[in-house]
């Protein structure tokens, strides 16, 4: 499977160093190292969803006990969580660390992809929530680091697309 | 049984335990109840009550207390799932159900047909369950529930009465005062 695992691995290492301590994920083959990171870590608390929108209610649990989270997840998944973002989130000024694969983006082959792709930045311009590409290894440790600080200094949701350049080996 | 009279109930019982409750009447009567800075009122977010508490009880070694709704619950299912998976020890769920989309009309919900909640929590590996319909049985099952390890998932049957006025909406302050009872 062409995902980079160095790349997965400086992700990872990037969120512990911000002091992630539980991260919320559904199977998704981008973010597959990633997931597997967090199973095999026994100071990462790995919550498996059966939808992403639930991710943003146990982010927030997390949040309220004092406990810093990310969101993993494709950004189909982002838009199955819009509500969640928006009515409990926003609402309640919650500091939300979200990871998106960007599918559907530029090199993209897979068709059921690209409508997705369309809309993911255009939405995320319409909320309001700051974001950000990822594609560079060597900036992305930074990059986390500045997201989580905008997370908690400004208690809004912040999002980082991880793009295919950093994603895939091809 | 009526919620209102139950959640003072369960407030007397529940010592200093924080408790996330459902937006609308189950919101508006925990305010009622009794304001404390361990209550958390949702307001919007419909359906993620429980996945809120799922999270907290993760992050804590407190006892966490969920106030759900049927309609919101059958709005999230999924959720339960997760509750099952996740087996938080530290996790009582209780459901205030009363078969309805009550705040909208009093349209019948899924509840009033075919599905039952403390099955589908059974079905997704949750072996602390119970249905109950008086305070009674609700009060005795809530007592082994803060004396037993969880998951606990308790649907209480209630029956609609006439609603309480809407509890004060202060997203923010709510936020701040309960993460500061938890030492932030």
């Amino acid at each position: 499977m062409p995902v980079s695992v160095d790349n997965s691995q400086i992700i990872y290492d990037a969120l512990k160093s911000v002091g992630v301590e539980l991260m919320s994920a559904l199977p998704e083959t981008w973010l597959v190292h990633l997931v597997r990171m967090g199973e095999d870590d026994p100071d990462m608390k790995l919550v498996r969803l059966n939808k992403e929108e639930e991710g943003v209610g146990v982010s927030a649990g997390a949040h309220f006990a004092g406990a810093k989270s990310v969101m993993l997840m494709q950004n189909h998944g982002f838009l199955a969580s819009v509500n969640g973002i928006v009515s409990l989130a926003q609402l309640y000024r919650i500091p939300l660390l979200m990871l998106i694969s960007y599918r559907g983006h530029m090199g993209e082959r897979d068709p059921w992809q690209t409508e997705g792709g369309l809309s993911t930045e255009p939405i995320l311009q319409s909320m309001g929530i700051p974001y950000h590409l990822l594609s560079d290894p060597a900036k992305v440790e930074k990059e986390i680091r500045e997201a989580q600080t905008l997370a908690e200094s400004s208690m809004r949701p912040v999002a980082l697309l991880l793009t295919r350049d950093l994603m895939w080996e091809d | 049984m009526h919620r209102f009279s139950a959640t003072k109930m369960l407030l007397e019982h529940l010592g200093d335990r924080p408790v996330v409750a459902n937006l609308g009447p189950s919101t508006d009567e925990l305010w009622h109840s009794g304001d404390r800075d361990r209550n958390f009122y949702t307001y919007g977010s419909m359906g993620l009550c429980s996945s809120i508490a799922l999270g907290m009880a993760l992050s804590t070694d407190e006892q966490v207390i969920s106030l759900d709704g049927d309609g919101s619950l059958l709005m999230n299912m999924g959720t339960i799932g997760t509750i099952g998976r996740e087996v938080p020890s530290n996790l009582i769920v209780v459901v205030w159900d009363n078969e309805q989309w009550a705040q909208t009309g009093y349209q019948a919900s899924h509840t009033a047909f075919g599905t039952d909640l403390e099955q589908v929590a059974r079905g997704c590996g949750i072996e602390k369950t119970a249905t109950v319909r008086d305070e009674e049985e609700l009060l005795s099952v809530f007592h082994q529930a803060l004396d037993e390890e969880g998951p606990w998932f308790i649907v209480a049957k209630i029956q609609e009465e006439e609603y309480l006025p809407v509890s004060p909406v202060e997203p923010e302050m709510t936020l701040y005062r309960f993460r500061k009872s938890f030492g932030d």
